[in-house]
């Protein structure tokens, strides 16, 4: 069986794991613990090691969904699976201090990802906070990667949907690289 | 482009086709401010300058510079006058004409191009958006409001549309399920629905020739709107109701009903644009939606499944950004074309090709995203083509389509 290693990272509160959730077909595994910092992300818990869920393709493929921990002090998490990954799905919440900055960030850790398969950017509570907009983050995505094309959706974690389009665009994007690659080597 | 700030004079194009609008626009846009001649073209009889077909029966208000446009060997009239096929010279020469005389009239000083359409009118907009299906705008000149500022989306204004008509499928003449909404109780749009099928998704779409061509000229008014880049609002009017509100400023639009429920008669539906100055208040309720939702759906409808008049066949596109297909009523399809369309530059066919959809699909989705403002231009005509060789494991099929059909999309 082949496995495609998908991760969901981005800081704290941006819907990693509600987004594993709405995408899993099987009851999602979540390491929890109580958040302390209520100051970055008011809610109870937070994941201290990681998130799981899955989707079965037929006997051949299965897509496993990792959340990573969005705290800096759990990022030895971040390395263990970022080897094994295909592909990233990067939440941003826009209702954070400085969502661009944590774009930065994350894309500065994960942007290899791209390089051996793709990453999705998606842009989280924009219902809250509607600015920036998304087009800054594709903005500063071009700055940061230039020449590659990382798409970029606003996006709620809940749902399902939207989650789902957000996953397949960033398989497409994957699979039409790697095409293009092919066809650019063979060209060679 | 023509900027807010160098622009001295707008220029209306009224009852023009498409493509006229669009080799005007263009022509504009490449030679006229280089001439020193900058106008700001808009859609919309209320400019400076006006040029309308001298077979249409129009008189231009005192401040306005009248310019006919005399087509197919059209008997001569008097003052300015440009004749069909339009040429880049002819234009700038009969602009800089209608420059001198405007120079010459005695006009309220103003910060920018002059509109004069009444922006506290928007709330109670006056019926004068009602033609009759089979007149030339123009012609009922007498039910338009001083100051009003209409494009009506005439299927009789170009020549083609009778063709296109006879060989598309029409979603008047084949009636889909109601939708729940009824928009326009007692007329004809109501008992007219859209197809079932999602309109503003582009993959295995069935173009239907009257909403096709009602939104030929919407499609090119908007377009002129962007490209011009100054602040201005428009409202869409679909039998006589102020049906989308676009405020270009916030690129947001309200809709009284979804898009997928606007049923366009083609012969009742108009445009209305003004320029409006930054400080002004929303004429949308923000965040309204993103105006990419809407220049998406017009995209699609438009042009008939041709490209629309101001791209060219032989350049070559690529996405400056992703859609935000989360936003956007899409297909499947539509991630192939925006993962291809956006690794490299691709032309209508080329992008058919590599994302597996019809040529028709293909050119429909790079006039919504032309249209949308996300495509960067290759003119390069030397630059060789992309030739997209499936990778091996696409034969037993990709993992994007085995997703497919596993989440049942």
């Amino acid at each position: 069986m082949t496995e495609h290693v998908i991760l969901f990272a981005g800081p704290m509160g941006a819907g990693k794991t509600t987004a594993i959730e709405s995408l899993s077909e099987i009851e999602t595994i979540r390491t929890e613990a109580i958040n302390t910092d209520r100051e970055t992300a008011d809610k109870d818990t937070t994941t201290v090691a990681l998130d799981y869920g899955e989707i079965t393709v037929g006997d051949e493929d299965k897509v496993r969904l990792y959340g990573l921990p969005g705290q800096r002090r759990f990022d030895f998490m971040w390395t263990i699976l970022n080897e094994r990954a295909v592909g990233l799905v990067l939440l941003v919440n826009n209702d954070a201090a400085d969502p661009i900055k944590d774009l930065d960030e994350f894309l500065e850790e994960f942007g290899e990802l791209h390089e051996k398969g793709g990453i999705v950017v998606c842009v989280t509570r924009t219902d809250v906070a509607p600015i920036p907009r998304i087009d800054k983050y594709a903005e500063r995505v071009r700055e940061l990667m230039p020449g590659r094309m990382i798409p970029v959706f606003t996006a709620d974690a809940r749902n399902s949907d939207q989650m789902r389009t957000c996953l397949m665009s960033l398989i497409a994007n994957i699979e039409m690289t790697a095409m293009i690659a092919a066809s650019e080597e063979r060209a060679a | 482009m023509v900027s807010m700030t160098k622009a001295r004079h707008s220029l209306g194009l009224v009852g023009l086709s498409p493509i006229e609008c669009a080799k005007i626009a263009m022509f504009i846009e490449t030679e006229a401010e280089a001439a020193g001649c900058p106008w700001l073209v808009l859609h919309s009889d209320s400019c400076d300058a006006l040029i309308v077909p001298s077979d249409v029966e129009f008189t231009a208000d005192p401040y306005q510079v009248l310019i006919r446009l005399v087509r197919y060997n059209g008997a001569p009239t008097g003052g300015l006058a440009i004749t069909a096929p339009v040429n880049a010279p002819d234009l700038i020469d009969i602009l800089s004409q209608a420059q001198e005389q405007l120079g010459k009239r005695q006009v309220p000083a103003q910060a920018g191009p002059s509109l004069r359409v009444k922006m506290e009118d928007m709330e109670t907009v006056p019926a004068n958006d009602h033609y009759d299906a089979r007149s030339y705008f123009g012609a009922q000149a007498s039910h338009m409001t001083n100051g009003s500022a209409a494009l009506k989306a005439d299927p009789y204004a170009y020549a083609s549309h009778e063709e296109h008509l006879s060989s598309q499928p029409s979603a008047m003449a084949t009636p889909a399920p109601q939708p729940a909404f009824q928009p326009f109780p007692g007329s004809q749009a109501s008992h007219s629905p859209q197809p079932a099928h999602n309109p503003a998704t582009h993959a295995g779409h069935d173009a239907h020739g009257e909403f096709c061509a009602a939104w030929d000229q919407i499609a090119v008014a908007l377009y002129s709107i962007v490209q011009n880049s100054a602040p201005a609002v428009a409202e869409i009017r679909i039998e006589n109701l102020d049906m989308i509100r676009i405020d270009f400023r916030f690129r947001a639009y309200n809709s009284r009903i979804p898009l997928e429920h606007v049923s366009a008669n083609g012969s009742r539906i108009a445009i209305r644009s003004t320029l409006v100055e930054a400080f002004r208040p929303p004429i949308v309720n923000l965040p309204g939606e993103s105006l990419d939702k809407l220049f998406w759906f017009i995209g699609s409808q438009a042009f008939h499944g041709m490209g629309a008049p101001w791209m060219k066949p032989e350049d070559r596109y690529r996405l400056r950004r992703w859609p935000n297909f989360t936003e956007l009523n899409h297909a499947v399809a539509d991630m192939r074309a925006a993962a291809a369309i956006g690794n490299c530059f691709l032309n209508a066919a080329e992008l058919s090709a590599a994302a597996g959809i019809t040529p028709e699909a293909a050119t429909r989705t790079l006039n919504a995203y032309s249209l949308m403002g996300l495509l960067e231009i290759q003119t390069d005509r030397t630059a060789a083509p992309v030739v997209f060789a499936p990778p091996p494991e696409r034969a037993s099929g990709g993992l994007f389509s085995k997703l497919r059909s596993k989440l049942g999309l």
